[in-house]
This record gives structure tokens, C-alpha cells and sequence, in this order.
């Protein structure tokens, strides 16, 4: 590569790398970090370390969540929560305080929530209810579940377990390796393999997707499942964390796994779906609820700040005037043209 | 009923009045309300009677004001999630703020009658999804709700309390309140020419926006009412609790949900039937009576009402299913 070239190529990387949807998450993380080492003084690396463990539990979850969002059809998963927790309680009593009962702990949260999530699929995708009533009601029903279950346990998480979740490898957190590993091998799950391209093309375009060979409804359901599967992986790991279950183990996690999908620069509509944004947008959360902790706040107006941040990032993050369509499955055509020629002549030029 | 113009049901002379009557979207319903009411009878006597009817119907009001909310929604076609702790906090307004500062107070309320209306400009302005914003907003509104109380307490003024508790005689006050209502909404949004426009809106904002309205406008006002009724779910809860509690409608989200549905309402379109949703309501709430009746610890209770839900909807898949008619949710 040329001197001169170098020189061009550089000014089009860095548009290309703000043009892209996760990068708005990667400001955001890197802003509230620095403000955090600016309040507190607490050492930079320390902070980021702390926040990532904890947004570990919240990426896992998110990304059921971003399937299901993407999957398109107004696809939301508002069970999540709910199949934490009782996820969290089968899983740590299964386990009994006992290191051999890992195993057959963490496969027993993860098949619950499946199991959980494949009622949703089968109401949504077959009885045709549409997916907020679905999970919302499998969610009260599983509430209810774990409300009578959890009078009669006491769950203990092995502690081999607990220990992996905050042991670290000099000075950087398993459990955050783990987050990131999971996060690489979805992506590539998304968007380098058939099934991935399916569920954002049914997300796009669902009869176009049927057309060209997916079966919708089976992709759709997937989601759910799959979401229902990573809810009570994230449960039975956020238990082992905080020294075990409780009922409000998953209650925070009904918004934020909403809001870490919408504010990664996914499409809300679906057809879309970015992970990194998701790792991204989960480190940010939680940096800004240690924020919130380290500056006093109120909880009350870290639930405001959330909440308005979710509805101000959606406000402002598409365009209408784009989108004239009043087709409900907008997908994002125009945004991608945008990007691509400024794609295609850096190839070029490297060539 | 309210569906067919008087012209239609002399022209279809196959069918008698009551197989009209019972293909109206209320119509099954208020039979379901009817039968629940039996057997709350059946199983305590004295809920007949005018303390008992009292007792039963009072406590529903809240939960049948926020069913009203959540049908202007759905109506429009979309779904507030938020409801709950608007509810919440405007019991809080009502705990604390109107007993220290009532001008203060006097003016919040309608301004977050306007936030409402706000939040539905947006929603339609960005093409957003009614579900996010509204769950989005739903943390804002508890948010304010905690830091006006961070725990449940305050004193609802005795002025409130006497108003909402009154109850003259002869007929319970409740089901005046009940009656009434129905009548106006249904009234407004089913006979008048602007209650046309707002329902128009759920099913075919273009052709709302051909004929000459406006569909902003439309969507302002649903959300607007929503609102307004919210508070006055609000006063009710506030008026009955006596105390205030950022938390205390979270159970509303669902249930008004549930209570649309139940009642004939559906999510495909903004169908809705006014006389339904309020049917629908008391249905959900006289579930919860009757569970409590039975000794249903109160943990089950969400359960059971969320299962009603899905039983609902199961059998309306299946009946469309035999019509072959798909879509029918």
C-alpha cells in the first residue's frame, strides 16, 4: 500500500468505522468508563474489570433476546426474566453447594428455559398469538412457578462455580473471556452460517425468506427457544455470583436485555442484529449503573435514566423520512446501499 | 349489536335478533362476566346482597379504568406496557405530592396526561415500537414514582378518600360508576364520528389520512385518553389503598392486557368493543375474587389470570381455525 493511498484509505476507514450500527455503544462504554475513573479515581482497569464480569450475565441473556428481536415479526422475548429466576433456583438446588452437580446444574437451567421458551414458540408460531401476550403469559406462569418452587429449596450454587465466575487470569476476569467467546462464536452463528442468514432474512422479509427455501415459523420458534436457553444459562450463572437465588434475581434483566439489543444498534424491527453492539451496550449498562452506585444515586433515577435512554436512542436512531414505506418489516436497504460503495472502492483501491 | 346499523339487521331476515346479538364481540364476554358472577354467588351467598356486591365490585374499579387505558391503545393499534407504574405513580402524586403541595399536584396530573400524549406523537412521528417505547417509559415513570417514595407510605388526603368511597344506598356506588362510563365511552367511540376516526386509526391510518383527518391528531388523543384514564385509575387505587406505593398497578400491565382481549379485543387491527373490554374486566377481576374465595394463596393468582389469557386466545385460535379464517387474533 502507497503513502497516498494509505492517506485516503485511512480517512474512508474511519467514516466506514462510524457508519457502522455498534459504534455509537463503543463511544458510549469508552465515555462513561472515563467518567467513571474521572468521579471515582478508582483505578480504569479495575472498573472496566468489575463491569465486564457483571455485564457477562446480561450479554448471555441479550443475545436470546437479539435473536428473537431480529427474527423480526414484532419478536420480543418478555419471559426472559422470569426463566432467570427459576432457572437460577432448579440449577443451584440441583447443584447443593456440590462441585460434581456442575454439570447436570447448568444443563437442567439451560433445558427449563428451553422448554420455557418452546411454549412460547408453540403459542406464538401455531396458536398465532402475537409474542409480547405469548411470553408475557408463559413469564407469569413460570413467576408463579418459581414463587411456589422457591418456598420449599434452598438453592446453593457449587462452589467451583462461583469461584470460576469471579476467578481471573492475572489480571483479566475468566468470565468476561467466556462473555466474549460466547459473543464471537453468535456472530459467527448469525452471520456467517445458513441458519443465521435465515433469521435475519425472515426478520427482513419473511415471505421472500419462505420463498428463497426458510420456513419462517420454525425459524421464528428457534429464536424463542434459543432464548429461553440462554435466559437460564445467565440465571443459573448470575446465581452462582451473588451467592445464590432469589425472586428478584431476574427483574432488572426484563429491560435491560431489551435495551442492550436496541441500544448495540440492532434494528428493533428486526432483520438486523449485531452483537458486538450487544457486548458493547451490555459493558455500557452496567458501567452506568456502577456510575449511578459509585455517585449516590437514587434507584429511582437509575430506573429514569435507563428507561429515557432506551426511548431517546430509539428516537433518535432512525430516521422516518428514510423510510416512507408504512411497511411494518422495514428493513434497513437504503442504509446498507450507503455503506457499500464506500466498501467496495477502498477494496479497490487495495487491490 | 353496536357493530351493525339498524338497516343491516332488518335486511339479514335468515338471521333472528339474538344469533346477531350473540355474534357481537361483546356478547361472549358479558356471558362469561355473568358466569363468573353465579358462581361467586353460589359460593358465598352474601355477595348478593348490597354490602357484599359493594365489596366486590369496589375494588374492580381501579383494574376496569385501566382496561379502558389499554383499550384506547390497542384500538390505535398498538400495546402500552407502561400502565402499571403510570398507575403507580400517580397514586404516588396523589399520597405525597397533592397532601404538601396540592397546586403542585393539581397541575402534574395533567401534564402527564400531555407526556402521554407526547410519548403516542412519538411512537407515530418515528414509526417506533409501541412495546419498547412504552416499556422504556414504563422505568421512566416508576423511576419518578421512587424518588418521590422510596417506600411505600404517604396518606392519601381524607377529602380523596371520602369522594371515592361514597356510596349513597340503594344501588352500590360501584356499579353506578361501572354503568355510566361504559354508556359515555361507548357512546364516544362506537356512535360518534370522531370515536370513527380514532378506531379508523388502528385499522387503516391511510385511509384516516385519504378521508382528511389527521392521524397525529388521532394518535395524540387515544394516547391522551389513556392517560386520562389512568389517572383516574389512579384516584380510585389511591382513594380505596388510602397510602401510596410506586409499585402497587405493576400486575396491571397483564391484566389490562388480558381484559382487552378477554373482552373481544384484538391486537391485528385495533379491534375493540367497549361494553367487551369492560366485560373482559371484570371477568380477570372476579377470577381474582373467586380465587381468593377459594383459598388460592395470592402467588398463584398471576398465574391463573395469565393462563385465563392464554386460554382465551387458545380458543379463539381454535374457532377461527374451524371458520378458516387466520388472522382472527
Amino acid at each position: 500500500m502507497s503513502e497516498t493511498n494509505r492517506h485516503q484509505s485511512f480517512g474512508q476507514r474511519v467514516a466506514g468505522i462510524f457508519q457502522r450500527p455498534s459504534t455509537p455503544a463503543f463511544i458510549g462504554l469508552i465515555l462513561i468508563w472515563l467518567a467513571i475513573g474521572v468521579l471515582a479515581g478508582r483505578g480504569l482497569w479495575d472498573t472496566l474489570n468489575a463491569g465486564i464480569i457483571i455485564a457477562t450475565f446480561l450479554v448471555i441473556a441479550g443475545i436470546g433476546q437479539l435473536f428473537v428481536i431480529t427474527v423480526g415479526n414484532g419478536g420480543i422475548d418478555l419471559s426472559v426474566s422470569y426463566i432467570m429466576t427459576l432457572s437460577a433456583y432448579l440449577g443451584c438446588t440441583i447443584m447443593a453447594g456440590q462441585d460434581e452437580n456442575i454439570a447436570l446444574g447448568l444443563v437442567v437451567g439451560v433445558v427449563a428455559g428451553a422448554v420455557a421458551g418452546t411454549i412460547s414458540a408453540v403459542l406464538i408460531e401455531v396458536v398465532g398469538m402475537p409474542p409480547l401476550v405469548g411470553t408475557l403469559a408463559v413469564g407469569f406462569g413460570i413467576q408463579t412457578l418459581a414463587q411456589i418452587y422457591s418456598g420449599n429449596v434452598v438453592g446453593v450454587a457449587s462452589p467451583a462455580l462461583s469461584d470460576f465466575t469471579t476467578a481471573q487470569i492475572g489480571p483479566i476476569p475468566v468470565i468476561g473471556v467466556v462473555g466474549v467467546v460466547i459473543v464471537i462464536i453468535f456472530a459467527i452463528i448469525l452471520k456467517r452460517t445458513a441458519y443465521g442468514r435465515k433469521v435475519e432474512a425472515v426478520g427482513q422479509k419473511p415471505v421472500a425468506a419462505g420463498l428463497a427455501g426458510a420456513r419462517p415459523s420454525l425459524i421464528r420458534g428457534s429464536a424463542f427457544v434459543l432464548s429461553g436457553a440462554t435466559a437460564g444459562l445467565a440465571g443459573v450463572l448470575l446465581a452462582a455470583y451473588s451467592g445464590g437465588p432469589s425472586l428478584g434475581l431476574g427483574t432488572p434483566y426484563q429491560l435491560s436485555t431489551i435495551a442492550v439489543v436496541v441500544l448495540g444498534g440492532s434494528l428493533i424491527a428486526g432483520g438486523r442484529g449485531i452483537l458486538p453492539g450487544l457486548w458493547a451496550a451490555a459493558v455500557l449498562l452496567t458501567l452506568l449503573t456502577t456510575l449511578g452506585n459509585i455517585t449516590r444515586l437514587s434507584s429511582g433515577y437509575q430506573y429514569m435514566i435507563q428507561g429515557a435512554l432506551i426511548v431517546l436512542v430509539l428516537a433518535i436512531a432512525r430516521d422516518p423520512s428514510r423510510r416512507r414505506r408504512s411497511n411494518r418489516l422495514r428493513d434497513d436497504a437504503d442504509e446498507e446501499k450507503a455503506a457499500e460503495p464506500a466498501l467496495i472502492s477502498e477494496q479497490q483501491k487495495e487491490a | 349489536m353496536t357493530s351493525f346499523p339498524d338497516d343491516t339487521v332488518t335486511r339479514l331476515k335468515g338471521d333472528s335478533a339474538l344469533r346477531l346479538m350473540a355474534r357481537a364481540p361483546w356478547f361472549i364476554p358479558t356471558v362469561a362476566a355473568i358466569i363468573v358472577f353465579v358462581l361467586l354467588v353460589a359460593l358465598r351467598p352474601a355477595v348478593a346482597s348490597f354490602t357484599g356486591l359493594s365489596l366486590v365490585i369496589t375494588p374492580l374499579l381501579p383494574l376496569i379504568f385501566a382496561v379502558l387505558a389499554q383499550m384506547f391503545i390497542i384500538a390505535g393499534g398498538d400495546i402500552d406496557l407502561g400502565i402499571g407504574s403510570y398507575i403507580g405513580l400517580v397514586n404516588v402524586i396523589f399520597a405525597v405530592v397533592i397532601p404538601t403541595n396540592p397546586v403542585l399536584g393539581i397541575i402534574l396530573l395533567p401534564l402527564m396526561v400531555l407526556a402521554y400524549a407526547g410519548m403516542g406523537a412519538l411512537i407515530y412521528l418515528r414509526k417506533l415500537p409501541s412495546i419498547v417505547v412504552t416499556l422504556g417509559m414504563s422505568f421512566v415513570w416508576l423511576g419518578i414514582g421512587i424518588v418521590l417514595l422510596p417506600t411505600p407510605g404517604g396518606q392519601v388526603p381524607q377529602w380523596i378518600v371520602s369522594m371515592v368511597r361514597f356510596n349513597p344506598g340503594v344501588i352500590p356506588m360501584g356499579i353506578v360508576v361501572i354503568v355510566v362510563t361504559t354508556v359515555i365511552v361507548a357512546w364516544f367511540l362506537e356512535r360518534s364520528k370522531f370515536g370513527a376516526v380514532l378506531r379508523g386509526v388502528g385499522s387503516n391510518p391511510e385511509g384516516i389520512r385519504r378521508a382528511g383527518w389527521s392521524v397525529l391528531r388521532s394518535k395524540l388523543s387515544l394516547y391522551a385518553l389513556a392517560g386520562l384514564f389512568g389517572v383516574i385509575s389512579g384516584l380510585y387505587l389511591s382513594g380505596q389503598g388510602g397510602g401510596g406505593d410506586a409499585n402497587i398497578a405493576q400486575s396491571y400491565v397483564l391484566l389490562s392486557i388480558a381484559g382487552v382481549i378477554v373482552g373481544g379485543g384484538s391486537f391485528a387491527g385495533g379491534k375493540v368493543s367497549v361494553v367487551g373490554a369492560v366485560a373482559g374486566a371484570l371477568v380477570v377481576g372476579l377470577i381474582g375474587s373467586l380465587l381468593q374465595f377459594l383459598g388460592v394463596p395470592s402467588s398463584y393468582q398471576a398465574a391463573a389470570q395469565g393462563l385465563v389469557l392464554v386460554f382465551v386466545l387458545v380458543l379463539r385460535a381454535i374457532s377461527s381455525w374451524i371458520r378458516r379464517d387466520r388472522g382472527a387474533l
